[in-house]
């Protein structure tokens, strides 16, 4: 048996974990078109701000590949797939690899603005350990105190923003949306961390976009739609990511926002399986396909994936989106659909002080999502009834209060033994 | 209202170098005396509801904790004591009758203190019970038929109780004390071959299996009584009279029957169990005959029948009737007897002692020739292993324990069963309290009292030269008597110590 | 593996197996006094005590087989040992983002601090002090049980 990954990131390693579990044998080709062995991409704001050393920003141990028994070609950024005769070739003209199961793993891609299409140098991604690299050096060049404009304030361009802000940089963020992490917050909970940003010093623009730039190599100086001119030594690219599988080209793969895949996670050719941030599988919520690009997501879709690889029929029972962002040292946790306020949601909401806020989303008595900002004791709970839709009308005004917990899982599940996916 | 005269009984005293405010002391006093007060920011107790149970000091994790009798005296009067004086203003502030909990706490003189064992020396050898073999066993019941007009018994071999050890555990009723300390009580009989009895008040469903280990109840309120209980039990006894209150009945609140108790009193739920004071159908010895013999019926004579009744003060000739009424065994409880809920003028002055009471019985028995025809039982503070030696020299046997069970199971004899708030799981019905007593662990520590008990009963009589309990029971001679006058000697018949 | 279960019949909600808990955490895992009068900071429990209609519960980390405080760890420094099937806390690795807070269906996992870290804080079955988990050792009910299923 030989497996081949294509990707070396979490659900790479949960798909090698999973493929572990069951065969011990099988040959494992990891293809990866960075040069790095599976690092946590959460992490990359981490090492920026010097909170980690850089060996812990890899995301298992140093012989995890040796101890596996994978083997692990990195810089590739050309591979083929002839899914027809199940072959890949690492590059063009390379020694045909013969795989008998292939896992797509290879994640998303930052969208970049057109505006920043310029070869400028002061612009950068925050997607890749290569691109903190990149900023961390352009940082020790400088010497001073920089000016940093981050274009986006979701969950990327304000990790962005805290990293930069530890290395005390002057931080301006942009946000087209009407609030900061509009993905996962509405307007509410996203001024509540708006306020907590600005109070500590860094600068926020909801509502704009860039309208005009100036500088030739160096983005110098960036004009926002409220007619604010922002003073730029750097600008940081996060306004989103999509899935990357454009460069797959293959004609029976059946794509959406991201490739499609059954409750197997194997996508619509036969052997081929997906998983992670490029896999579009079950969302619970909506019952439908969606993608869920998050860090437990793509391991456990990967760990599932692997183990089907393997000659398991293990069922991917769907996923819900769940965040926890600690940012400049405030908690913010959510979970399900945490941004909706539409007209037939029920709200149990409460502030207990300026930052510290907690918000439940009903749908007839079912959760569907939270928010909690600064407290965020015991969450995972409402993160568990959101994700089995369990109905909570007899205990629905009791949500808000802290001792609720085993009552609501003693009714969630007879025999609730917790802990499986 | 005007202000409540009495003073608080007892101190709290926290030691706030030690107090770590983990709160414990707050969640496990039933009676609220501890609280965490937000304004302070410390725990804060409030010492008029402290009844000295000690709950809060065992449970507290640094020892933070201790309690304290309130030194605040009356001027001296040794006429007009505190307790008097406390007591008029709580009647005076109630105008009701003063309830209290567990035995008579006033300081009578207690007789088995008052009594010394014998040990063999030079002339006849004392017995190592750790090499040889020494009986404990002991049979209750009717050694002899009644007499020989009595056809029904003639040929009969009677029903008796087999006990390893000659303890049993004494009447408490489900309803007085949790269904955890019953189960405690039947597990306990079960492991160390003895009997247990559930009280008036039934056997709770979970303890049908042990019911071969259960003595049951017939009292004045029959509660729970009916023929499958009486046919599965070990032995009925009659119950006339308690030591703690001689001549009054009991009262079960309504609040304490919850579904529980109603199901296995068989009345309805919150309503109150009213034992009367006497058996309305039983007016004399003759009407007593009728009763047992109606439950030797219903026990197809299989079961032995006992009759208990408080230890009063023509106790020997109410014996010798409920021996000839046709009771297996005569169970005396005397005036330390506990009580779940008593008056205390009752409590405090009613009855005699139990060692006098035993003494009698038996030698009136003996002077009638019928002390074979019925087995004679003790209760009513039992205290330890030496007790129960002198309560079988004196003629018992074997003795009942309550208190000391109680203690065994936790009790700290704060006398305060009748309240319905024992922090210690015991006389409580409050499912969150009762909780508090794991009947494992109560079982565990019953048996090992018993075990321990045991060996302590062994050894007295290795030491007396005697290997088998029955050899004992009656011999007075292995008694002496200090500090006692002619008369209380006489009653006991038992030489002073040195004669 | 062997867990600690709780005997729902004999909990009693006292708090001491909270109590033993945090001091097993603390800087001073073997002395009670210490761990609450001299520790720098506030000892911490690992479990913790529900309550329902009168009765109460002492809960803590199930050290679930399938894990997904583990799958959801986006450094990796959360696992589960291999030899022991305890589920724990690589501090060094751990950057404090509470992601497996959210992650565990029963709310196990606290979010705390150490030396002023994030942290997340969660039962390790006290494999780092003791032989025996301390709530066990020292419910005054025998109310908790360490042993297999």
């Amino acid at each position: 048996m030989r497996y081949v990954i294509i990707g070396n990131s979490t659900a790479a390693i949960g798909a090698v974990e999973g493929i572990r579990e069951i065969d011990k044998q099988g040959e494992i080709i990891i293809i990866s078109d960075e040069v790095y062995e599976a690092y946590s991409r959460p992490l990359i704001s981490y090492y920026l701000s010097g909170k980690i050393i850089e060996k812990n920003i890899y995301y298992r141990d140093k012989n995890f590949y040796v101890q596996n028994g994978v083997a692990l070609h990195t810089g590739q950024s050309n591979v083929q797939i002839n899914p027809e005769t199940k072959i890949v070739w690492i590059e063009p003209g390379s020694e045909q690899i013969h795989y008998d199961k292939l896992l797509i793993a290879t994640g998303g891609k930052p969208v970049v603005p057109d505006f920043l299409n310029g070869g400028y140098d002061n612009v950068f991604l925050f997607h890749s350990f290569d691109d903190v690299k990149k900023i961390d050096d352009f940082l020790k060049k400088a010497g001073k105190r920089q000016n940093v404009a981050i274009i986006g304030g979701g969950l990327v361009g304000l990790k962005a923003a805290e990293s930069m802000f530890f290395r005390g940089q002057d931080v301006a963020v942009v946000e087209a949306g009407d609030c900061l992490l509009n993905s996962i917050l509405d307007l509410k909970a996203g001024n509540i961390v708006e306020n907590y940003l600005k109070r500590r010093g860094i600068s926020i623009f909801i509502q704009n976009i860039v309208e005009e730039k100036e500088g030739e190599d160096k983005l110098e100086r960036l004009i926002l739609s409220d007619g604010t001119i922002l003073e730029c030594d750097m600008v940081i690219a996060a306004a989103g990511i999509k899935p990357n599988y454009a460069w797959l080209n293959l004609k029976n793969l059946k794509v959406d926002k991201g490739i499609l895949v059954d409750e197997y996670l194997q996508t619509s050719i036969d052997g081929i399986y997906a998983a992670g941030d490029v896999a579009q599988a079950y969302e619970i919520i909506s019952g439908e396909k969606k993608v869920v690009p998050i860090l437990p997501n793509a391991y456990i879709q990967g760990r599932i994936a692997g183990a089907n690889m393997a000659g398991e029929n293990v069922r991917y029972r769907g996923s819900i989106a769940f965040n926890s962002i600690p940012l400049l040292g405030l908690n913010i946790v959510t979970a399900g659909l945490s941004n909706c306020d539409d007209r037939d949601s029920e709200i149990i909401e409460e502030f207990r002080g300026e930052f510290n806020y907690k918000k439940f989303i009903l749908k007839d008595d079912v959760l569907v999502g939270t928010v909690l900002i600064g407290d965020i004791y015991r969450c995972g709970i409402y993160r568990y009834l959101i994700e089995k839709k369990i109905k909570i009308t007899d205990f629905k005004q009791s949500i808000l209060s802290p001792e609720i917990s085993w009552r609501l899982l003693g009714r969630a599940e007879a025999g609730f033994k917790g802990g499986t996916y | 209202m005007g202000i409540n005269l009495v003073m608080q009984e007892y101190e709290v005293l926290r030691n706030e170098a030690k107090c770590i405010g983990c709160k414990i002391c707050v969640n496990q006093c039933a009676n609220n005396v501890h609280r965490w007060d937000e304004d302070w920011q410390m725990i804060i107790s409030d010492d008029k509801y402290c009844v000295n149970c000690h709950r809060c000091v065992v449970f507290c994790p640094t020892g933070a904790l201790s309690i304290r009798k309130n030194a605040n005296d009356f001027t001296f009067n040794a006429n007009w004591e505190n307790r008097h004086i406390k007591n008029i203003y709580r009647q005076a502030q109630s105008g009701g009758v003063l309830l209290t909990g567990m035995g008579n706490d006033r300081p009578y003189p207690v007789y088995w203190d008052k009594m010394v064992l014998n040990a063999s020396q030079v002339t006849n050898p004392s017995i190592d019970p750790l090499r040889e073999p020494i009986e404990l066993k002991v049979f209750l019941g009717r050694k002899s038929a009644l007499n020989e007009k009595d056809e029904v018994f003639k040929d009969d071999i009677f029903p008796w109780l087999e006990l390893d050890l000659p303890v049993m555990f004494s009447a408490m009723s489900f309803g007085s004390v949790s269904l955890n300390v019953h189960k405690a009580l039947a597990r306990a009989a079960e492991t160390m071959g003895t009997y247990w009895n559930a009280g008036e008040g039934g056997v709770h469903a979970d303890l049908k299996k042990s019911m071969n280990h259960t003595i049951v109840q017939v009292a004045s309120g029959r509660f729970g009584v009916n023929p499958a209980m009486l046919k599965e039990a070990a032995a009925v006894e009659i119950k006339i009279g308690q030591g703690a209150k001689p001549g009054i009945g009991g009262h079960l609140p309504g609040e304490k029957v919850g579904q529980e108790v109603a199901d296995t009193r068989m009345i309805p739920v919150g309503s109150d169990a009213i034992s009367p004071a006497p058996h309305h159908d039983i007016y004399s010895i003759e009407d007593l005959k009728q009763l047992i013999f109606a439950i030797k019926e219903a026990t197809d004579y299989k079961k032995p029948v006992a009759v208990k009744v408080a230890a009063v003060h023509n106790i020997a000739a109410i014996a010798s009737g409920i021996a000839r009424a046709g009771a297996d065994i005569i169970v005396i409880d005397g005036f330390r007897g506990g009580t779940g809920a008593a008056p205390q003028a009752i409590r405090d002055n009613v009855g005699i002692p139990i060692e006098f009471a035993l003494a009698a019985v038996d030698q009136r028995l003996r002077e009638e020739g019928i002390r074979n025809e019925v087995s004679i039982v003790v209760a009513g503070s039992i205290r330890n292993s030496s007790d129960i030696v002198k309560a079988v020299a004196l003629g018992a046997d074997a003795v009942y324990i309550g208190t000391a069970a109680l203690i065994a199971l936790g009790c700290h004899m704060c006398q305060k069963c009748y309240t319905g708030k024992c922090n210690w799981g015991i006389a409580t019905q409050d499912p969150k309290l009762v909780k508090r007593l794991n009947p494992e662990i109560g079982a565990r520590k019953l048996v090992n009292l018993l075990t321990a008990w045991q060996h302590e009963i062994k050894e007295m009589l290795g030491g007396m030269g005697i290997n088998a309990i029955e050899s004992l029971r009656g011999n007075r001679l292995m008694l002496r008597g200090i500090g006692l006058n002619k008369k209380e000697l006489e009653i006991l018949g038992i030489k002073a110590a040195g004669e | 593996m062997k867990k600690v279960y709780v005997i729902e019949d004999f909990c009693i909600g006292c708090g001491t197996c909270m109590v033993y808990c945090a001091a097993a955490h603390s800087e001073y895992p073997k002395d009670l006094l210490k761990a609450f009068k001299l520790s720098s900071l506030k000892p911490v429990p690992r479990l913790f005590i529900e309550e329902e209609e009168g009765n109460s519960y002492s809960l803590m980390c199930r050290h679930c087989d399938e894990p997904l405080c583990v799958y959801s760890c986006i450094s990796g420094a959360m696992f589960k040992d291999n030899r022991t099937g305890v589920v724990k806390v690589d501090k060094e690795r751990c950057v404090g983002c509470f992601t497996c807070v959210i992650a565990c269906p029963y709310g196990f996992i606290r979010e705390g601090s150490e030396n002023g870290r994030s942290l997340p804080l969660k039962c390790d079955l006290c494999k780092d002090s003791f032989d025996m988990p301390q709530c066990v050792e020292h419910c005054p009910n025998e109310a908790l049980r360490y042993g297999e299923e």
